[in-house]
């Protein structure tokens, strides 16, 4: 069940009047039952993974609470690494491990070809850092059984985040949060229809596009690449952080907080920067979790730059069972450590002139977008060919439209998105949304956004693409 | 309370407008002379009397040349559209008296016609600006999927996915007007014959020991034929020729035909020399003819029909 699909429309619906109707200590119950049918409508099978995953973390997590000494509560903290790591691991890696073991020792041993569940690497890290989190003593051990799977499994997150840290959301499911408020109502819908329009006017009708591009690169000069790789950029970035804007506001309107998971990382001054404002979820996860517990910049600079280059390659990993990520993932710890050599500390780039900080904007977006390549190609020769047909000087200006139809929807979403984003996204607090803008404002917005939608969107209820990691 | 008032101007102002610029769609639509957006269907409902239309895909539009086929001829073709597709506009163009037809030639892409994992059903969609007009049209967008139904109480859902080309085709309406009865000619250019020698989508028949026939060709051909007879058109169903594929005759697809007593001109077997076409001088890539090819294919094919 897609997000931007009318089946998903009723179902939010069906379960906003059952969760506003029940008493507010059963609420888990329809949170619960939900979020298990709408993982179910896409494999059930794979539930038992999810619960699973769930009543391990939820009996180690306890037996961590009640014992005094982290040396005590390492071997429940090992239990629950084993079997999150283990799920992971099998489902996601054991193929990639085999192909890779094979290549290297020239043996032939077969594949498993095991479907990966949708949102393996999401929940995983969800489970893991709460589990982590009992054995540091930063937070209780959830007692109540219920509202821990609601935890693991809450349905606006379940999929492709954000990675909700326990500390955030438990409090919150224990509080029976959840009352229809006009802020938070209004908020959360605007917030649904930003990400909408997101997906399906400019992610969707930009993926035409760019697919056909690089499902074909041979046949398509330098400039059309690169200007296929400009869009995957958008695309991207439309397509996540339009999923995490559909997540936040469903959850806001019943009443539930999440963190923000984008904050137009595409004017960041700097990579270091870019990596605090993209897939915040996971990048501070990855940071508290992996960065900080290797040493972080604490041991020294050389051990520094090992530990964000591993934090990186792990990064990319954690995307994709490809060495096309992990190369992603070198590539942008790469830029880190050699920003972290030059710069030191990032300045107060604030007050930096306003051309140098668009010149620090364009380098920044064009690094990213140099890693991209690898992030969208489907083999590390692709990717190869890609940027070497981008330098190729001979035959380079040469643009192809491919449908005039999809291009022009292309540009009209594209403008508007851009519009959008510097004028109204870029300095917008959707949790202050009522307070800072006039509701009417908001409707004209909604409305418009929706007849876009409903006119130029691609409706053919496209995947999203973190779905895969 | 506060809430519901929000909800409801909302809404109200999201149906005004969608009502208001589904209106304003429906005027320019109808002003549309050119373009697969509906501008062909509409060009075509202007003429009185259409001797032969033919209706498929690109290799039909830029293969069958109306002015050679016959004195009002046209030629209805869709690029990129399949069956499903081509099953609404010849249900839609028959709904009305006007023109009258005296012989379809039906585009069938063979592919299509053998099971297949393409969702060709869906482009039934394109036609969506005929949802709740056309009863065979509505039924087959509503088959889908049960939710389908729901995204057409926006009327200007009917335009999606051609919204911007509706209103584009509308503006150069007065400045465009369709001189070549529907054909889309392709110019003589060079191209490079690429390596492959075998369509991808074929390969399906060089894989497969047996093939079996779609439930959908069944339906979606039964249908036609049922229009026709009402209406005492003819119907003729045509393969186009492609420029690497050998000589490719479908057993399954022309028993079933025969069955229905439809004549099948499968011109993927007949050899390139027999048509005229061997030289790549006729050919814009492996599956499309230029302009000069598809005159020499257009006159084969009037032979042919003249002779059977």
């Amino acid at each position: 069940m897609l997000f931007n699909s009318v089946n998903f429309l009723f179902f939010f619906i069906a379960v906003c009047l059952l969760f506003f109707i029940v008493r507010p200590k059963h609420r888990w119950i329809v949170l619960l039952v939900s979020s298990y049918v709408f993982y179910g409508a896409w494999k059930y099978e794979y539930l038992i993974l999810i619960a699973v995953s769930t009543v391990v973390d939820f009996l180690c997590a306890k037996k961590m609470d009640s014992l005094s000494t982290k040396a005590e509560r390492k071997p429940f903290l090992i239990i629950s690494l084993i079997a999150n790591l283990g799920l992971l691991c099998t489902f996601k890696y054991l193929d990639f491990f085999i192909g890779t073991f094979n290549e290297i020792t020239n043996s032939e041993f077969g594949f498993l070809h095991l479907i990966v569940p949708v949102g393996i690497s999401f929940y995983t890290f969800q489970t893991l850092s709460y589990s982590i989190d009992v054995y540091q003593g930063k937070m209780k051990a959830e007692t109540h059984l219920g509202k821990f799977a609601v935890y693991v499994s809450f349905f606006p997150q379940l999929v492709a985040g954000p990675i909700e840290r326990a500390s955030n959301l438990i409090p919150q499911l224990q509080e029976n949060a959840g009352r229809l408020a006009y802020n938070s109502t209004v908020s959360g819908i605007t917030q649904v229809v930003v990400g909408l329009f997101k997906k399906v006017v400019v992610a969707d009708a930009v993926a035409i596009y760019v697919n056909s591009i690089y499902n074909n690169h041979e046949a398509n000069s330098g400039f059309t690449l690169l200007f296929a790789t400009y869009l995957f950029a958008i695309q991207i970035y439309c397509d996540f952080s339009g999923y995490s804007d559909i997540a936040i506001g469903i959850a806001r309107i019943m009443g539930y907080e999440f963190m923000e998971n984008f904050k137009q990382p595409y004017f960041s001054l700097s990579v270091t920067e870019f990596w605090r404002r993209w897939h915040i979820s996971l990048s501070s996860w990855l940071k508290d979790y992996l960065y900080i517990p290797l040493g972080g910049n604490k041991k020294g600079k050389i051990r520094t730059y090992v530990n964000l280059m591993l934090t990186m390659l792990i990064g990319g990993l954690w995307h994709g069972s490809s060495w096309n990520f992990v190369v992603w993932g070198g590539l942008n710890g790469s830029y880190l450590a050699i920003e972290k050599t030059l710069f030191g500390k990032p300045n107060n780039q604030k007050s930096a002139p306003k051309y140098l900080k668009l010149i620090k904007i364009i380098v920044t977006f064009h690094l990213i977008c140099f890693t991209w390549i690898f992030f969208r190609a489907q083999t590390f020769n692709q990717a190869s060919s890609i940027i070497s047909s981008i330098f190729e000087s001979t035959n380079f200006w040469n643009l192809r439209i491919q449908d005039t139809g999809v291009f022009a929807t292309i540009l009209v979403g594209l403008v508007t998105f851009l519009f959008l984003e510097f004028t109204f996204l870029r300095n917008l607090n959707y949790k202050n949304l009522i307070e800072e803008h006039h509701c009417l404002k908001l409707i004209i917005l909604k409305v418009i956004l929706i007849l876009m939608i409903v006119g130029l969107g691609i409706t053919e209820g496209s995947q999203f693409i973190y779905f895969q990691f | 309370m506060r809430l519901l008032r929000y909800f409801a101007i909302l809404i109200v102002l999201v149906i005004l407008l969608d009502r208001t610029s589904g209106l304003v769609m429906d005027s320019l639509y109808d002003k549309m002379r050119v373009g697969q957006s509906g501008g062909k269907i509409n060009d075509f409902k202007t003429k009185h009397h259409v001797s032969v239309v033919s209706i498929g895909n690109s290799r039909s539009a830029h293969n069958i040349v109306p002015q050679i086929m016959g004195e009002n001829s046209y030629n209805l073709s869709h690029n990129g559209m399949s069956l499903a597709f081509h099953v609404g506009v010849i249900d839609q163009i028959l709904s009305d008296s006007i023109p009258a037809i005296d012989t379809i030639l039906l585009h069938i892409e063979p592919f299509e016609s053998y099971k297949n994992d393409f969702e060709l059903e869906r482009d039934i969609r394109q036609l969506g600006h005929f949802y709740g007009e056309n009863d065979f049209i509505t039924a087959r967008i509503n088959s889908l999927s049960f939710f389908e139904r729901f995204k057409y109480w926006f009327s200007l859902y009917r335009y999606n996915g051609k919204l911007l080309s509706t209103i584009k085709n509308a503006m150069t309406a007065s400045s465009t007007s369709d001189t070549q009865q529907g054909y889309v000619p392709l110019i003589n250019d060079s191209f490079h014959l690429p390596e492959k020698k075998i369509g991808v989508r074929d390969s399906i028949f060089s894989t497969k020991k047996s093939v079996e026939l779609c439930d959908d060709i069944d339906s979606n051909i039964r249908h036609i034929k049922e229009l026709c007879d009402e209406k005492n058109i003819k119907l003729i169903c045509f393969t186009s020729p492609e420029f690497y594929t050998n000589p490719v005759e479908f057993k399954e697809l022309k028993h079933f035909l025969e069955n229905e007593n439809i004549s099948y001109y499968n011109f993927k077997a007949v050899s390139l020399t027999d048509l005229g076409l061997e030289s790549n001088k006729f050919w814009r890539d492996p599956a499309h003819l230029n302009h000069s090819g598809a005159e020499v294919f257009t006159t084969f094919f009037k032979e042919v029909l003249k002779t059977k």
